[in-house]
């Protein structure tokens, strides 16, 4: 494993890392706030990290695949034989489909997740409208108790 | 090729278009560290987004060199595009924790305001 390869599984277990924190974030507005949008912002966090898990092993699949056909006629100094190419070509085929499912269900997911975000803020914003109500509901009870 | 590269490049913007209006929504809400952390993370990403599909149309559409040596705008876009993210979900995780306070605030105040009720409804009961 060279530099290069170290870099670019960094960025992807950073992404990775992102993922788990939006999981985090998601489990704990819907310990605190049991609805609609806080359960489908933790059910889609979970998807987009199953995505991104996806992404990260055809990734690494494809890396281990290539070096296992090239390093293993490299050392007789030949190309690979015509089997193994093929052999290959057919796997590698398979996960870059199974990286382009992954992606577009990251996609998705962040997607649907951004909307339930969306929708959760907006159920913020009401309920401090609300609280401001009640605070001077309460404020006027309180008055006409006194007088 | 250009078509094609226009729509994937308004899906990618699409995400992060609905995250920076969740973010303004979440900052009309509260106005604290989280939300600001969160709407300054955002709108670096959607600019960097913007600008790395931007700079790719051109660089397809002009057909001109294909690879040129990355600049010292390029690094510091990728470094804030490694950055942005990571602040942008502690802000998020910061604003769910902030916003336990205003559920705790409704249930204190609904609490009050029934308790105040008994109370009127007493006092006007016991008056003749």
């Amino acid at each position: 494993m060279n530099t290069t390869d170290i870099q670019t599984y960094a960025i992807y277990l950073s992404f990775f890392g992102i993922f788990l924190l939006f999981i985090i974030g998601a489990v704990t507005a819907f310990k605190n706030y049991r609805s609609g949008s806080t359960l489908s912002m933790l059910i889609f966090s979970i998807l987009s990290t199953i995505g991104i898990c996806g992404f990260l092993f055809s990734v690494y699949q494809l890396q281990n695949l290539a070096f296992t056909t090239y390093s293993s006629s490299s050392t007789s100094g030949a190309m690979p034989s015509p089997t193994a190419m093929s052999e290959y070509q057919k796997l590698s085929k398979l996960y870059v489909e199974f990286m382009q499912y992954s992606s577009i269900t990251l996609i998705a997911c962040l997607f649907l997740f951004a909307i339930s975000l969306a929708v959760f803020c907006c159920r913020i914003g009401n309920l401090r409208k609300r609280n401001q109500q009640l605070e001077d509901l309460n404020e006027m009870l309180q008055l006409r108790l006194t007088n | 090729m250009a078509p094609n590269f226009i729509i994937i490049s308004l899906i990618y913007l699409l995400v992060p278009a609905i995250f920076l209006f969740a973010t303004v929504l979440a900052f009309r809400a509260q106005r604290n560290w989280a939300t600001i952390t969160m709407l300054a993370s955002i709108c670096i990403i959607f600019l960097i987004i913007a600008y790395t599909m931007f700079s790719l149309y051109t660089m397809f559409s002009s057909r001109g060199p294909g690879f040129t040596e990355p600049s010292a705008l390029d690094s510091i876009i990728e470094t804030l595009f490694h950055i942005s993210p990571i602040t942008f979900i502690i802000g998020l995780v910061g604003f769910m924790c902030t916003s336990k306070k205003i559920y705790r605030q409704q249930d204190e105040l609904g609490y009050e305001k029934i308790q105040l009720t008994k109370k009127l409804n007493a006092l006007n009961q016991s008056q003749p």
